[in-house]
Formats: C-alpha cells, structure tokens, sequence
C-alpha cells in the first residue's frame, strides 16, 4: 500500500525531531543535522508515491546511506577538522554537561562509519544484525567498526576503559 | 563508563538537537533535485547526440536513448520478450570467458591488487591499489581497460602492457573521488564505462572509442542502489536497474529514464536477502541480483548475490527445469574459502564441472522458457544427449574457472571473466 502523498506533510512534522536527534549524533552539529535530514526528507518527497508501509524506516535508511555512503566526508571533515589520538581532557568533576562536551568531541574523532554503528548499536539499540541491514554491510564489518570505535573512544575517553569489557 | 553509560550519554547528546520545521525546505531540495535531473538528462541527450555526429559506430542501431525517439521503439528488456529479442541482434546472454580477474589482498590490510588469471598459467598482477581501489575497480569486457576510484579521482587505466610508472597507462581521470556504493560499469563492447561522483547527482559516463575519451553526464536514480547495464552493446544502451527499500526493482533507461519495463516488487525481507540494494546485474540487465550479507571483511562494500531477479520474476529456480538447455554463463559472485571451479570450454571436451560453495550463479537458457538459474554443484557433458535434470543440453557458451590458490584467495572477489 502506498504512502498518500497528502501525509508527507503530517510524517514531516511528527517525525522530524526523532530524525533530527539521531542526525545530530551522525553529524554532530544542529545545522549538519538539519542538512542531513532535510536530503532524506527531499528524497522521501520524491519517492513518496512509492513508499510503502513504513515512510520512517525509509527516511531513517536514507539518512544513514547519505551520511555514510555518499554525501558524507567532506562537511564532516570541514567540521572536524583535524583528527586526533590524543586523550581529550576531562574534568576531574564532570558533570552532565561535561560529559556530553567530551563525548561529542569523541564522536566527533570516529570516522563515518564508526559513528553510524555506535549510534545504531548504542543509541538506536539495535542489534548487530539490524545494523547491517541498515549500513548495507556484513555483520562481521559491525563487529569490527563497533570494536575499533569503541577502542578509539578507549583512548580519546581514558573513563570509558570499560567499554570493551561489554557486548561488541 | 560502561556501555549502559555510553548509550545514556548518547541519549543526552541527542537531547542537544533543537527542533526545526524542515517541511518547507525538504520540497524545495526534492524540487531542486527534479530540476538539476531534468538539466542533466538534457545534457546527456546533447552530449550522445555529439557523439552520435562525431561518427561513433552506432549506425547498427536503430535508436538511441535520450534523442526522443519513442520508448517503444527501443530494444527493451520486456517481460514478453523472448530472451533474444534485442533490436541489435545481439544476445541478451553474457559473454564471459577464458581469463579471469580477480582481487586479492596482499602486503597490508589495504594492499590489493587485481589478478589475471588463465587456466595452464600463473596468476598475472594488473594493478594494484588501496582500499577504495579494490571496492570499486571493474574490468572491461575485453580485458584490456580497469576503471576504479581512489579516495580523490576516478580513473580508466589500458591493462595491455600496464606499467604503473608509466602515467600514459591512465587514459582517462578526472578529480574527485568516485561514489564508494556505485562501482563503474562497461558496456559489453567496452567502448564506454559509466563512473559516479561522490557528490553528484549525474553520473559520468566515459567514452573510450574515439581516441581521446570523451565525457558525457547521464541521469542517475537517487541513492547509491542503481546498477548499470547495457541491453545492447555499446553507449547508446546504458541503463540502470535499482531497488529501492521496500523491494521495488525498477529497469530505467539511463538516458531519460524510461521504465524499460514494468517495476517488479520482491518480498526481499520475506525471502531473507536486503531490500534497498542490489548486488549486481548481468551486463544486459536481465538479470539482477539480490543482496544478501557475507562475513568478508576485506572487500565489505559488495554484497553477494543472494538470489535472481529478472523483469519475468523472482528465478531462484533449481534444477531440473524443463525445456533444452542452449546457454550457460556465470554471473560474478564472490568466491568464498572452499570454492573451486573447473571447466573446459566446448573446444576442449565440453566439460564443465563445479563445486561452489556459495554465492555463484549459472545461467542458463533453454529453448522453451527464456532464461532460468540455478545455485548448482554438478556435472554437464556437452551434446545433445547429456540430459540436466529434466532438460537436454545441446550447447553452452560459458564455462567457469579453477582459480589458483594464492595464500590470500579466501578473500579474493571475482571481477570478471573476459575472452
């Protein structure tokens, strides 16, 4: 059964926020993530007459394809800068805030790809499997992005040396 | 912090993202988007049309895509069509052969480097490259050019008598890396090869036949799902086959895109292989592959083919079929650990004997139904008398083959075979 096209609208409103918050992970930045959507939303738009079912398992697969498959390196890289191994600083006190400030500029360390997974495997909990089908790759590359951005957030995070001890 | 912690943190994190109504500017990207397709389908019409002047040898061809001739008059992969049906005369059936391409991971983790291959000789380098090189380079049908991407261009470099040194062997480049999901695709004739910008919305299709290679930009569908083929032999015939994410495959012509036949959907959920992309289609389109997953980490930006579809429906069909068997050919597929091929053309006893293990298709046609595939382990005797499953063999074209068995072949994919 097709989408009505007269529902894009109402979809657009109803699920743009939930759509902003994951993009906001994957990008890392409000207007990054306003960009991110807005694509998937345009091509949602075009497709509409042939979306079936689900219109937000659409736009949520094209988000990802577009962040990690095509549209992605170089306004990331803009917006990152360079890359480091280097331990982020942490406060001895953190709070809240400051947790969130380290942890963005963690994610912000991980290629693409890692940060799709974690935010897909950590943040979505979905499993290994679903990830893969999302990210159109082997669960083995899964394990793998997950172990090497968990490691990576290891080292950037000296806090999170619990990381690996759990589920990959 | 713990995984439990991580996901809170990420939640908090998300918690960051400021509403925005995006309605208004999601049309206006989905219109602009309908425009800039418009402008390039114009363009890619001026440009064959130039190369239709310049005296390419189209003049086989009755029409050409994208000069207004009407959708009905060009060859069209129908569901009514017969499988020879091509207004060019030429089969719809692949021809792949004799030498085969392979990648193989060697040096590093990302050192590879593409192998020919012909049975009685050892494996011959090609060239070799990183990562992104490996995930996109593909083999002309002739054998003689590779098309790849790097991480800042796409290029064509002439395999006969490749020196990597010698940078007259890259006859064609342009900057800017290649799209990681859209591998280039050559036309049967190998004149030309359609390559994907990153971060563009044509693609760029590269004609090799008339000297000095000539550019020209084609309509692409959204996504990275397309894939290419050609339903005749050359440039004038591209088209694209895709899936989007709820099963529906589509045959477009890549000039305008023209269905070139109606859309099929396949529950790829319900047949457990992955809906929004497929893995691959023979080089006339007739048949595309589903994808499904593999456990191959060295090149995970292919899927494998998982199952068969063609415009006539889903033919994941096994053996016996019914009818004579008149063609057999190998689509690619990935080649896992244990996998062995051998055969020996009809000049050579007309053998073909395989044990595969996975993820490798033959085709095959017989005289009564089109075409038919089947994932298969056996044993075919050339003649009209050697019966396969139901069905008489009276010829086959293609015969797969033995790969060496290099330390790195477990993760080697098959690129192509070329006569």
């Amino acid at each position: 059964m097709s989408a009505p096209a007269g529902d894009f609208d109402e979809f657009v409103r109803a699920y743009t926020p939930t759509l902003l918050r994951t993009a906001y992970l994957l990008t890392g930045d409000q207007h990054h993530a306003e960009d991110l959507v807005q694509s998937a939303l345009a091509r949602a738009h075009r497709s509409w007459h042939r979306i079936d079912d689900s219109p937000f398992g659409y736009v949520r697969r094209t988000m990802y394809h577009l962040q990690v498959a095509t549209w992605r390196r170089r306004r990331i890289r803009e917006w990152l800068g360079t890359t480091t191994t280097e331990p982020i600083p942490e406060p001895d006190v953190a709070t809240a805030a400051d947790i969130r400030l380290t942890l963005q500029k963690a994610l912000a360390q991980l290629t693409d790809k890692q940060r799709a997974v974690v935010v897909l495997r950590f943040y979505e909990d979905r499993s290994v499997e679903d990830t893969a089908a999302v990210l159109r790759c082997s669960t083995g590359t899964v394990k793998s992005q997950t172990a090497k951005a968990l490691g990576k957030l290891r080292q950037l995070m000296p806090s999170m040396a619990g990381l690996l001890e759990g589920r990959l | 912090m713990t995984l439990r912690d991580l996901s809170e943190g990420l939640r908090e994190l998300a918690a960051d993202a400021q509403p925005v109504d995006l309605h208004d500017r999601a049309i206006r990207t989905s219109r602009r988007l309908r425009a800039r397709r418009a402008a390039a389908v114009m363009t890619g019409s001026l440009a064959l049309v130039l190369v239709l002047v310049i005296g390419v040898s189209l003049s086989w061809h009755r029409t050409s895509p994208g000069t207004g001739m009407d959708a009905a008059e060009r060859a069209v992969v129908d569901a009514t069509d017969s499988a020879s049906a091509y207004d060019d005369g030429t089969e719809p059936l692949q021809v792949l052969a004799r030498v085969g391409y392979y990648v193989a991971q060697g040096g590093s983790p990302d050192s590879y480097t593409v192998y020919s291959w012909a049975p009685g000789s050892d494996p011959r380098p090609e060239l070799s490259g990183e990562t992104t090189f490996a995930e996109s380079v593909a083999i002309s049908p002739d054998g003689r050019y590779a098309a790849y991407y790097t991480e800042d261009r796409m290029a064509v470099a002439d395999l006969s008598g490749f020196d990597p040194a010698n940078a007259d062997d890259v006859v064609y480049q342009a900057e800017g890396p290649g799209d990681s999901c859209l591998a280039p695709t050559w036309t049967q004739d190998s004149s030309a090869v359609v390559m994907y910008p990153r971060d563009a919305d044509t693609s760029t299709m590269v004609e090799l036949s008339g000297g000095e290679p000539a550019e020209a930009e084609l309509f692409r569908p959204d996504g990275c799902d397309a894939q290419v083929f050609t339903y005749g032999k050359d440039i004038a015939t591209f088209a694209f086959a895709y899936m989007d994410t709820d099963g529906n495959v589509s045959w477009e012509d890549a000039g305008d895109g023209t269905p070139l036949t109606a859309a099929r959907t396949y529950p790829a959920d319900d047949l457990g292989f992955l809906p929004g992309r497929l893995a691959g289609a023979s080089g006339d389109g007739d048949l595309v592959c589903l994808s499904e997953t593999v456990d191959v980490e060295a090149l995970p930006a292919r899927p494998s083919c998982g199952a068969l579809a063609t415009p006539k429906g889903l033919v994941t069909a096994a053996l016996p079929v019914d009818g004579t068997l008149t063609g057999a050919t190998f689509l690619n597929g990935m080649f896992g650990p244990g996998s062995e091929a051998s055969s020996s053309g009809p000049d050579e006893g007309g053998e073909i004997a395989m044990s595969f293990t996975q993820d490798v298709m033959l085709r095959v046609r017989t005289s009564d139904d089109g075409v038919v595939v089947a994932q298969a382990s056996y044993t075919v005797e050339e003649g009209a008398s050697e019966k396969f499953g139901d069905a008489t063999v009276v010829d086959f074209e293609l015969v797969a083959q033995t790969f060496p068995e290099p330390p790195a072949l477990a993760d080697a994919y098959l690129l192509a075979f070329a006569p």
